[in-house]
């Protein structure tokens, strides 16, 4: 590429010192390679014969990236290196679980704001790509969904979900076994073999047959000053959870709801009935006070209230549903969020849950995965004289319930189902809309 | 625990939770049997009844004081048509029939310091194996698989003194000395009870302060079995109560090191460099490939980790792969002046003296006193290494390596002589 030496130069001059020496010593690489797609934006492999790693940073990404974003692309993939994510050991489980705990150990060894860098180019990024793929419309509205998020692995949400310890540092070996085997119903993640460079996969790609030259070379690297520069370098970060010497501006991102939650949440906000009610005076702000803090508005002596609500959502956990399930749960935080007391009813061909939850409540595992009939769940709510029922299901029924009286419904369906009464909002069915992860940088593509 | 000083060891509800914490641990995850080591009437039997309470579990009492075999786990006895049938003791019996029911039971072993000599061969045998005359209280390696849940816990208790030393190594002692803290809350809100125990004060202080700690744990196979079943619980547990069931399974410096170890940083390249010591062809290969002060490096953190980790019969092939690892190019191309020129520069690198190097000067030449004959130094000795002495230039290296490969030589020709 013509504007070769310039990016070369950009990531050069990106690199604190220590980890800059390490390339000197010809044992670790940098190539820039082209590439379409806006995922992978750095890995690391292992070549037969050379005798040192090549991290693989996309053209692309650094042209778009800042200081702080090469650095921290380049400190992930050393970690990788300096860890050892190419070991027997690593390669032994291929699931997700072992992507996540070695992301999880390496983005360690990241200061924060750089993987806030990462996020935000990888973020612009794979919008710029659906802008060019889709048309800059559907890019708009994917983007307002929140479906064109890019997000590192951060490592104490990994320790959170394995439940490790808060007071010990996120170790793949103390990680994996806690999150292994997951996701468990899912084929491995690797292929395996050739072609690995372009599947999905943490650590290094290492080439067949030159595992052993490859520990050699991490060996060395590890023990030579150099590298032991570099090493401290990183553990240095570690250490202090960041440099404190980030200066990149960083934009604000409001997390956006996807449009069947943003209709679910109007379909409630209706629901719940406010009053005005009159403000008892001693609990009314003191004027002089007001007045000297600059605050003072008009005081009515009333306030906006919401009145308590119960609505019910009815869940399908037929074996169809499987996939999706997981969409549930976003929908009973939110209500519960929202001050609504929420009736939780699952089921396939009878009702398996059925609980009565308020803010704070733990929210109960969905049981089921038999057949699909939700009219026993309608009526199971109809029980309970709700205001509102909300249904979600995938709509592979054999009937529609019939309509129950007194209640506002909600379906909540995937695109093309067309109940015969209430409101409906679509959810994007399974297939292509799951979380992926581009584990070369660590990065999750949400998405939804 | 021997050397804990008994103002920092935890009291009160501390104490409480951390021992409730142990006692679930090692019940689950090992074959040791927590032990209450404490002196009489400090609540060590109150304890492990509320923890029975608690887990919802029937609670046992045995009393190992003074039994004979027969009434300790049961015996064998002939019935009237002539039929060998196991009559196991009453509490094992029970026990039995509450697991085979599904329920929990916690049993109290009490006075364990006191077993009749002549019980202990099958006390150890129910500590070990949870079995009586060879009847299981449960499907251990279901447990141990992680198929099925612990129902029956073990819990012992024994006074200080003198104890079997078998007996000692299967039990992990949790202290029970005298604890103030404990007294108050036994108190609950009885003025007259607060008053006597503030009277007492000083006895009770007096009292802890002479308490007789329990004997330091051996680090043995079973604290691994432990260490290896439990870890994924043990990563999850808060620091503290991580420690107490750490300091329970080796002595208490040890302990201390693994949590520190634990905390630690894990950009160390143990795994790597065990792997070159473990294949020293590899390692030769990529030393010879290394520049030369990497190839100082790297294998200098081979040979000291060879010897911090208690490798020793690997650090002479080690040594041997640095030195191919520097002279590679002379044995790649060996009709190229310059490469041999370029082998013994990077000879003299790995030869030069340097005051960090001491120490791996000593390990080498002891590994050197013990190296066997090899082939590389024969075939050194006779082809490349001799001609670099006409080459000129650095004669320390040179002569340091032509009279190791001459030494190596001679002693390859007695053996064969």
């Amino acid at each position: 590429m013509d504007d070769e030496p310039e990016l070369r130069e950009k990531v050069t001059r990106s690199l604190p010192p220590r980890l800059a020496g390490l390339l000197e010593s010809g044992l670790v690489a940098i190539e820039l390679r082209s590439s379409k797609l806006p995922t992978n934006h750095a890995l690391t492999v292992y070549r037969k014969g050379d005798f040192r790693f090549t991290i693989l940073l996309r053209s692309e990404t650094v042209r778009a990236a800042g200081e702080a974003a090469i650095r921290g692309l380049i400190r992930h993939e050393l970690g990788h290196i300096f860890l050892g994510h190419f070991a027997d050991s690593h390669l032994e489980c291929q699931r997700l679980c072992n992507t996540l705990a070695e992301e999880a150990e390496v983005n360690y060894y990241v200061p924060r704001e750089e993987l806030m860098a990462i996020d935000a180019v990888a973020t612009r990024l794979l919008q710029e790509f659906a802008a060019q793929a889709l048309g800059e419309d559907a890019a708009r509205i994917l983007a307002a969904a929140g479906g064109l998020h890019a997000r590192a692995v951060y490592p104490e949400e990994v320790a959170a979900r394995a439940g490790l310890s808060p007071d010990l540092p996120p170790l793949w070996r103390l990680l994996h076994p806690l999150l292994h085997p997951w996701p468990e119903e899912e084929p491995p993640l690797l292929p395996g073999g050739e072609g690995q460079e372009a599947g999905l996969c943490g650590g290094v790609q290492v080439d067949p047959d030159a595992l052993a030259e490859a520990m050699g070379v991490a060996a060395a690297i590890a023990s030579s000053p150099r590298g032991q520069g570099a090493l401290s370098e990183l553990q240095e970060q570690a250490r202090s959870w960041g440099s404190g010497q980030g200066r990149e501006s960083i934009p604000w991102q409001m997390p956006s709801l996807p449009p069947w939650a943003q209709k679910l949440a109007e379909w409630a906000r209706r629901l719940a009935e406010r009053e005005w009610r009159r403000r008892r005076s001693r609990l009314r702000p003191r004027l002089d006070v007001l007045r000297s803090t600059g605050r003072y508005l008009p005081d009515w002596g009333r306030e906006r209230r919401r009145k308590e609500a119960t609505v019910v959502l009815a869940v399908d956990t037929s074996g169809s549903m499987a996939q999706d399930l997981h969409y549930a749960r976003p929908a009973v935080e939110f209500l519960l969020a929202q001050g609504f007391t929420v009736r939780f009813i699952c089921g396939d061909v009878e009702v398996t849950v059925d609980e009565l939850l308020r803010p704070g409540s733990p929210i109960p595992d969905p049981a089921g995965g038999g057949g699909t009939d939700i009219c026993p769940l309608v009526e199971r709510a109809q029980q309970y004289s709700p205001k509102g029922i909300a249904i979600y299901t995938d709509a592979a029924i054999p009937r529609w319930p019939p309509r129950p009286e007194g209640a506002s419904v909600l379906w909540i369906v995937p695109a093309g189902a067309r109940p015969p009464y209430g409101e409906v909002a679509h959810w994007r069915p399974a297939g292509g809309a799951g979380p992926r992860l581009t584990a070369a940088v660590g990065t999750e593509i949400q998405a939804c | 625990m021997a050397d804990e000083p008994s103002h920092c060891y935890p009291q009160g509800d501390e104490l409480l939770r951390l021992a409730r914490r142990a006692v679930l641990f090692l019940n689950e995850h090992s074959t040791l049997v927590p032990a209450l080591w404490g002196p009489s009437s400090e609540g060590k039997t109150h304890f492990v009844r509320s923890l029975a309470r608690e887990m919802g579990a029937h609670f046992l009492h045995v009393i190992l004081q003074g039994l004979k075999p027969d009434d300790a786990l049961g015996a064998q006895i002939m019935t009237l048509d002539a039929r060998l049938v196991v009559a196991h003791s009453w509490w094992f019996q029970e026990a039995k029939e509450l697991v085979d029911q599904g329920r929990k039971v916690v049993i109290l072993l009490d006075e364990m310091d006191k077993v009749d000599p002549e019980i202990v061969a099958s006390v150890l045998t129910f500590l070990r194996d949870r079995t009586a005359l060879g009847v299981s209280l449960e499907d251990e390696e279901a447990i141990r698989e992680g198929r099925a849940q612990r129902l029956a816990y073990l819990v012992a208790a024994c006074n200080p003194g003198a104890m079997d030393e078998a007996l000692r190594r299967r039990l992990a002692f949790i202290w029970w000395p005298t604890d103030v803290q404990r007294y108050y809350q036994a108190a609950a809100g009885s003025e007259i009870a607060r008053l006597a125990i503030e009277a007492n004060a000083q006895g009770l202080a007096q009292r802890r302060r002479e308490a007789e700690p329990p004997p330091a744990p051996d680090f043995t196979l079973a604290s691994v079995d432990a260490l290896r079943r439990g870890q994924s619980e043990l990563v999850r547990l808060p620091r503290e109560e991580r420690a107490f069931i750490l300091s329970l399974l080796m002595p208490q410096e040890a302990a201390a090191k693994v949590e520190r170890e634990l905390q630690a940083l894990p950009l160390r390249p143990e795994e790597q460099l065990d792997y070159l010591l473990q294949h020293p062809d590899e390692a030769a290969r990529v030393l010879g490939r290394l520049p030369a002060p990497e190839l100082v490096a790297a294998g200098a953190s081979m040979v000291l980790h060879a010897d911090r980790s208690g490798q020793m019969e690997r650090i002479p092939a080690a040594f041997i792969a640095v030195l191919k690892g520097a002279v590679a190019p002379a044995l790649e191309r060996p009709d190229d002046p310059r490469a041999r020129q370029e082998a013994l520069l990077r000879l003299a690198a790995w030869l030069e003296e340097r005051p960090d190097k001491a120490e791996l000067r000593r390990i080498c030449q002891e590994a050197v006193a013990r190296l066997g004959p090899d082939p590389f130094f024969a075939e050194a000795a006779r082809d490349n290494f001799l001609t670099f002495r006409q080459e000129g230039g650095l004669p320390k290296a040179e002569g340091a390596l032509v009279d190791f490969c001459r030494a190596c030589a001679e002693e390859e020709a007695r053996s064969h002589g």
